[in-house]
């Protein structure tokens, strides 16, 4: 529903009504209501709130694709509460300059329960073997909240164009069984990122035809460039080392401590660590002519022409020396530099 | 045009030197070291309160000093009570116990213990429920089998009621490289040095099966195969029907790791400031042999 009470004010509410079942039903309602304020021709607020329900939770599996399950008996519909508060501002003729912040809170957050081997349940017997079909355990349930702040500065016409954001975010989950329950930040936080894209037309740039449209016989470079920074990813690290044996007969048996039966590592605080900034620079040049009927496109894409090893995970490793445990990392780095050339052709 | 020039080199610029900072790299010590008392206790109904190892957690990368792992009455003011009678600490067996307490079927029992460590105290506890009842093995003496026969021996015994989770260790009498199983069926061509490094984890073989629930004593096996056993020796094999946190330690302590190096906390039920484990169980004990 969309209402003005005047030249500039807007308002929008709605409501929208999930019905969802698997072995069990969901109702829910999800109200949003947004209010605009034209502050003149080219500038405007915005307020919104909204509710959000999510029937579908995620089992992440390390290098492989992640599979879903849905809401159930055991696990409930995510649900999340959304206020944002934003404005909006065209400055001159091709410039849009967008500002939000936001909070949001999160309930009945699934996280994929680490621990599943030791408390999966069968569902029922056959032939006297367990039959595991259910998804209690698969999630730790949680809640949690967000709050931050967005700019998007953005060029869409002339030799440069192309876009810089910032973000700044700060989500914190607190899970019945996980870190004693104090908040911690997802394996996604990420607090800070930076975008910057830029398209420059540099046949225009040097005095070429400024329009940027081929004619039959008219040919022109591009070059692009893609700028990332983004927080590095929280991890979990192991903490400490302690000796307790899992097996009660295997007390007091000597041994060195890397393979003491008894010897476990310990995590400290829950994502409690986080990996360096990730940063990558790519490059492209392109070469365009229209032959009339045709066109040719040549471009060179340097993908991380910096060559920056950003870190993609960590192995750490413990080895006994002298009468130290000492821990080492082994860092898997991301794609190196990566150049490549395509061609177009276009009839 | 000149501004034009002007802002796309400046943009260049920026971006490089941005990108420009040098390579990441991740500081293998920083991790964030939280004191634990480290409680590594079983009770077994039919017995007294003994063994009871109450211990530290220590920094990685730092000196192992095996003497001060051990928390001590004297030097760290530990108190530890079990359903609020007090343990004694026994200096040679570095651990502590009680005959006042005499472990019972079906009951719950509260560990409760403080102790100081590095100046400040900390506390932790714990509660297991003893196992309804007693079980039996079919057979304590598994026999004698020949490596190379398709044979292998199984342990055989009746479940309890209520106990859902089962482990079976599998200890050599007297482990070493020379009686090791050099021609096995898994790790062929290894020497003696290889198995002299890892002599431990040939040594200490556990088969877990969970999720046996009865409704009442059914009889079940569960067969040792030939990776829990690496060397021509006679075999101690203990049976333990464990609680809840047996079950939840003997799985998850030891796999706290995920495939992409992150970490996650393993399922353990103390409160407070405490890791390790509490547990209960019942045990039997049985023997194999293995020869050539």
């Amino acid at each position: 529903m969309v209402w003005n009470p005047s030249l500039v004010w807007q308002v929008e509410a709605g409501i929208r009504y999930n019905h969802f079942t698997s072995d069990e039903t969901f109702n829910d309602f999800e109200p949003r209501f947004s209010l605009k304020y034209r502050l003149d021709e080219g500038s405007s607020f915005k307020l919104a709130v909204g509710r959000f329900y999510q029937y579908l939770n995620r089992v992440p599996r390390s290098f492989l694709s992640a599979i879903w399950s849905t809401s159930d008996k055991y696990n409930k519909p995510s649900m999340s509460d959304h206020l944002i508060f934003g404005y909006h501002k065209i400055v001159g003729q091709d410039i849009a300059i967008e500002a939000e912040v936001y909070y949001k809170t999160y309930k009945n957050l699934q996280l994929l329960n680490n621990n599943l081997a030791a408390e999966i349940k069968s569902e029922r017997f056959e032939n006297g073997k367990p039959i595991y079909s259910t998804t209690e355990s698969l999630y730790n349930r949680g809640d949690g909240d967000s709050y931050g702040f967005e700019l998007l500065v953005r060029k869409e016409m002339g030799t440069i164009s192309g876009w810089l954001s910032y973000s700044y975010s700060n989500t914190e989950n607190k899970f019945d069984r996980i870190n004693g329950q104090k908040s911690f930040s997802p394996r996604h936080d990420r607090s800070h990122t930076v975008n910057a894209v830029a398209n420059i037309n540099l046949t225009s740039l040097f005095g070429g035809d400024q329009s940027g449209n081929l004619v039959a016989g008219e040919s022109q470079w591009v070059s692009g460039l893609n700028f990332i920074y983004a927080t590095g990813q929280p991890l979990t690290t192991p903490g400490s080392a302690y000796f307790a044996n899992t097996v009660p007969d295997w007390q007091g048996v000597p041994g060195v401590p890397d393979n003491h039966p008894g010897y476990q590592l310990y995590p400290g605080s829950i994502n409690g660590t986080r990996l360096p900034a990730y940063t990558r620079l790519d490059f492209s040049l392109g070469y365009e002519k229209n032959y009339g009927s045709w066109k040719l496109g040549v471009t060179l894409q340097i993908y991380n022409i910096g060559n920056r090893k950003n870190i993609w995970f960590v192995n750490y490793k413990q080895e006994q020396v002298g009468d130290s445990m000492v821990q080492t990392v082994e860092e898997v780095n991301m794609l190196p530099i990566l150049p490549s050339l395509g061609f177009t052709i276009t009839f | 045009m000149k501004m034009k020039l002007y802002i796309a080199a400046v943009m260049v610029v920026a971006l490089l030197f941005l990108n420009g900072c040098g390579d990441p790299s991740v500081d293998p010590l920083s991790f964030s070291y939280e004191p634990k008392i480290v409680v590594n206790a079983f009770i077994y109904p039919g017995e007294e309160i003994k063994d009871i190892v109450i211990s530290r957690n220590f920094p990685l990368s730092s000196k192992i000093d095996t003497n001060r792992f051990v928390l001590t009455p004297g030097e760290n003011k530990v108190v530890v009570t079990i359903n609020g009678t007090l343990l004694d600490y026994d200096p040679v067996r570095k651990s502590y116990g009680t005959n006042k307490v005499m472990v019972e079927y079906a009951t719950l029992y509260k560990l409760e213990v403080s102790a100081e460590i590095d100046g400040k105290m900390y506390s932790a506890s714990s509660e297991t429920k003893t196992p309804n009842g007693d079980f039996t093995l079919v057979n304590s003496n598994l026999g004698e089998f020949k490596y190379t026969s398709e044979v292998t021996p199984k342990v055989e015994f009746t479940t309890i009621p209520g106990v859902d989770f089962y482990l079976v260790s599998v200890l050599p009498h007297n482990p070493t490289t020379e009686n090791f199983i050099y021609d096995n069926a898994f790790m062929p061509n290894l020497d003696k040095k290889d198995v002299l490094k890892e002599l431990n984890n040939y040594s200490f073989q556990s088969i877990v099966a969970q999720n046996i629930i009865t409704s009442s004593p059914v009889n079940y096996g569960i067969g040792i195969r030939k990776f829990n056993y690496w060397f021509y020796d006679t075999y101690k094999v203990v049976v333990y029907a464990g609680d809840q946190n047996f079950r939840n330690f003997a799985i998850t302590a030891g796999n706290v790791k995920d495939m992409d190096g992150n970490f996650h906390e393993p399922l353990i039920n103390i409160k407070g400031d405490g890791i390790g484990v509490f547990a209960s169980a019942v045990k039997k004990v049985a023997s194999f042999t293995i020869t050539r």
